[in-house]
């Protein structure tokens, strides 16, 4: 399905004549030169193409029947267009002229003998050309051609607009497919369209864009090993996809990986493409939604759209019908091929919601000096389990982005890497707190082994009946008062103990307690002295002993306790009655 | 080309020659040709996938099975994995091949991992659980169509195989026992409605240069009805058989 969604995109694009999509058969190619021919096929010049910027020439983009040509020793004459060894027998600096003569010869050939079947004035002219040139006249005739001959070139006549391949008999012809270069894969029938008919042999143009694959291109479907072929069928008869097909969908992908063509991000080591069946203002949303950017200014209007349409979690109006299907496929290389990380289909109206849910799951209270975005990218999601980027899982990515789109529970490995990232750098910040509780949340929506026994708040909830959440109040408390004692200390509890308390409580927090205590009578505020101790004796209240080992998910619970009350200690009154305010408001 | 057997009118008793069976696993892979050497995996089995499932419990050169309907009983979910696999394969012909070392009796047929490694990604179904009905076809032998059912039937409850049945790539055995369509799971949520599922393979035409066919389903709640592979030659009429009672289960053979 995902070639036929691409192949659907693709016909999308041929009927909006601003995509400048290239049709079927053709391919876009560096022009350096043309040839100018009186429709006799009397040479009349060799003209160099492109613009000129300084010493550099920079050929002319010009879209040519057939595909990028193969390297190699065979012969493999173009139509109407090619390189000036093919086209004329000339090639600067020849180190082997013997075969540039025969490429000329093999190009001749190939014309010479679809002049009766093509019937075209301007084809006959380029063959009476093509049978009166002599390759030795080349330098004399023209001597720009030692700068432009290496690069491609197209046949022209003197008077006309249109150069040779484009005119209309020439073009109708070759549209017919009368003759296709990259036949050979047999007859069968085709897995995109389910038509039968020419098989491509191998699935061109290649794929460029793809981050970490080879810039000259991958390919999506390949065959280059024995171990992959099928029941000795070869190359394309492996995979039947028809001629047109395989490069309507190689085209497809290539313009939605296109750098500027705002519709791929990359999450992890996938880069990710997305397009909807329909054109809607949708597809800017999307990448919006996968990847927030964070530079506000250049993109305010966008962002405020999408934060709007994330705040409600409806569809908006001008996006059309919310049942629009939208696609999403994210690639990875893998040697010279490409792999399919996932694959997701969905309707706007599902997207929305989810991206709804995900934002709310990761919504926790901030200081309110928080420089980190309100919708954290999945990039910045990620980097919370890693101290690098080249640290984070690459599975992760799949996993985060399909329970963004589907509202599934993240991946397990999340909370995991989360959890351990946290104990050891013991820094429990906004988006990581987030993340824990997002994280704890779905599990528990999902049923599956969560601590929780209802869903984690945005803010402090001293009525929790989880003791592991307490755990973590009750760490940030007396974290607090060490803190308001020894405003200078060099290694807190927090340095020396987080990791022990959140995963063994027993072993620690009755030592912690107990230097709370020394630590309270040094306070020299008797006021702040009652305060903390109301406090802790608050949070001891709540607990029924320390266990000795908390599992993972609990030490998850830990830190969001940690965080939302440590948040609480730093809030005025004004900022509690705010947040309680908008707690209302959010249910 | 044979006409699909009429399906049998309602009301009467099932067709002795049709099974159930349920197969179950962590994951599968039903790799779609279009998607190789990256496999991608079909959204669920496919119709010469579930063949080779019943031919793992049950098969003999007498039948033949005809898939008949595919039920999916969970939602499909997707996962990838990155593997190390060998690129080349051991040749069947030459001098090193595995035609040489049968004749000769000896040879060495092995591929080394290190030397000819190939890392390979695969998006693959997780969690999968699947009902396959089918019947069987009798091409010749003695053995009445009772007797193969009550074979399989047998085979099939007691978890005997010939080798153990995969979901796609024998990496991925499954588990299996025989399913009672009066008594199936409620159709998950995420099943329900029509999916166009595109074009996927049937099976082989194994009598025509093993060529591919393919056909284009619809999954209506779960459940993929699999038309007749029309390119199979229609089974020998035989001489009707005296009613022999289905050697109920447990009984000597």
């Amino acid at each position: 399905m995902i070639l036929a969604a691409l192949q659907q995109y693709y016909q999308r694009l041929e009927n909006d004549p601003k995509s400048g999509v290239i049709p079927a058969g053709y391919s876009r190619q560096k022009i350096a030169f043309r040839v100018n021919l009186r429709p006799d096929g009397t040479l009349v010049g060799i003209e160099p193409l492109g613009e000129v910027k300084g010493k550099k020439r920079t050929p002319e983009l010009m879209v040519v029947p057939g595909q990028t040509k193969k390297p190699g020793v065979g012969m493999n004459p173009g139509f109407l267009w090619d390189n000036g060894g093919y086209m004329l027998g000339y090639k600067p600096d020849d180190t082997n002229p013997k075969r540039t003569l025969k490429t000329f010869a093999a190009f001749g050939d190939r014309h010479v003998a679809l002049e009766d079947e093509l019937n075209d004035e301007g084809f006959s002219a380029v063959v009476r050309f093509l049978e009166t040139w002599v390759p030795s006249d080349a330098n004399r005739l023209c001597p720009e051609l030692a700068d432009v001959a290496h690069g491609f070139g197209v046949f022209h006549l003197v008077g006309e607009k249109q150069h040779v391949h484009e005119r209309p008999a020439v073009k109708t012809w070759w549209e017919s497919g009368a003759e296709d270069q990259n036949s050979g894969g047999g007859i069968a029938q085709c897995l995109v369209t389910g038509e039968v008919g020419p098989i491509a042999r191998t699935h061109e143009p290649e794929i460029k864009g793809v981050l970490g694959a080879k810039s000259k291109g991958a390919v999506l479907v390949g065959f280059n090993l024995k171990s992959t072929e099928s029941y000795g069928r070869e190359q394309g008869a492996n995979a039947p996809v028809g001629e047109a097909a395989a490069f309507q969908y190689a085209v497809a992908l290539n313009r939605l990986l296109d750098r500027d063509g705002g519709r791929r991000v990359q999450v992890g080591d996938a880069t990710v493409v997305f397009w909807t069946e329909r054109p809607s203002p949708a597809e800017n949303f999307l990448g919006l939604a996968l990847d927030p950017p964070t530079e506000d200014d250049e993109t305010a209007g966008q962002v405020a759209a999408a934060l709007a349409a994330l705040k409600s979690g409806e569809c908006p109006p001008e996006w059309g019908d919310p049942a629009t299907l939208f696609y999403l496929l994210g690639l990875s290389p893998n040697a010279a091929r490409l792999s399919v990380r996932f694959w997701t289909q969905g309707t706007l109206g599902e997207l929305v919601r989810n991206a709804h849910r995900h934002f709310a799951d990761l919504k926790i209270i901030r200081p309110r000096n928080d420089k980190e975005p309100e919708l954290p990218s999945l990039w910045r999601l990620q980097i919370q389990t890693a101290r690098e980027t080249k640290e984070i899982s690459p599975l992760l990515s799949a996993g985060l982005l399909s329970a963004l789109l589907n509202g599934a529970p993240y991946p397990r490995a999340f909370l995991a890497a989360l959890v351990r990232r946290t104990r050891a750098d013991r820094d429990v910040r906004g988006v990581r707190a987030g993340a824990l509780k997002a994280c704890l949340n779905r599990e528990f929506r999902a049923r599956r082994s969560s601590p929780l026994a209802k869903e984690l708040p945005v803010a402090l909830d001293p009525d929790r009946p989880e003791p592991a959440y307490h755990l973590g109040r009750l760490f940030a408390a007396l974290e607090k008062v060490q803190s308001d004692a020894f405003p200078n200390v060099n290694a807190t509890i927090k340095d020396r103990y987080f990791g022990a308390a959140s995963a063994t409580p027993a072993s620690v927090f009755p030592r912690l307690v107990r230097m709370s205590q020394h630590h309270a009578a040094k306070l020299e505020n008797a006021g702040h002295k009652v305060a903390h101790e109301r406090r802790v004796q608050e949070i001891v209240g709540r607990l029924d002993g320390f266990p000795r080992h908390l599992p993972l998910p609990d030490q998850g619970l830990f830190a969001v306790g940690y965080y939302h009350q440590r948040q609480d200690l730093f809030l005025s009154k004004a900022d509690r009655e705010a947040a309680a305010e908008t707690a209302v408001a959010a249910d | 080309m044979a006409d699909p057997p009429a399906a049998p009118p309602s009301g009467t008793p099932p067709d002795p020659q049709s099974v159930a069976l349920r197969v179950w696993g962590d994951f599968a892979c039903w790799t779609r040709p279009e998607m190789k050497a990256e496999r991608v995996s079909y959204d669920v089995l496919t119709p010469s996938g579930a063949r080779g499932v019943l031919e793992a419990i049950y098969w003999k050169p007498e039948i033949r099975w005809i898939v008949t309907r595919l039920r999916a009983l969970k939602p499909i979910k997707f996962t990838t994995v990155r593997r190390n696999e060998v690129a080349s394969k051991i040749p069947t012909k030459g001098k090193f091949g595995v035609g040489a070392a049968m004749k000769s009796g000896t040879g060495r047929l092995g591929l080394n991992i290190e030397d000819d490694r190939q890392q390979r990604a695969a998006t693959l179904l997780r969690d999968v659980d699947y009902v396959i009905e089918a019947r069987f076809e009798v091409l010749g032998g003695a053995d009445n169509a009772q007797k193969h059912a009550a074979m399989f039937a047998r085979r099939a409850e007691k978890g005997q195989c010939f080798h153990r049945p995969y979901l796609g790539t024998r990496e991925f055995a499954c588990d299996f026992e025989p399913a009672d369509l009066a008594d199936l799971p409620p159709v998950p949520e995420e099943l329900r409605g029509e999916k166009d599922l595109g074009w996927m393979l049937h099976d082989l035409d194994f009598h025509n240069g093993m060529e591919p066919r393919f056909y284009r389903p619809t999954m209506t709640d779960g459940v993929i009805d699999v038309p007749y592979p029309d390119w199979l030659e229609p089974p020998p009429r035989r001489t009707p058989q005296p009613d022999v009672a289905v050697a109920a289960e447990g009984d000597a053979p």
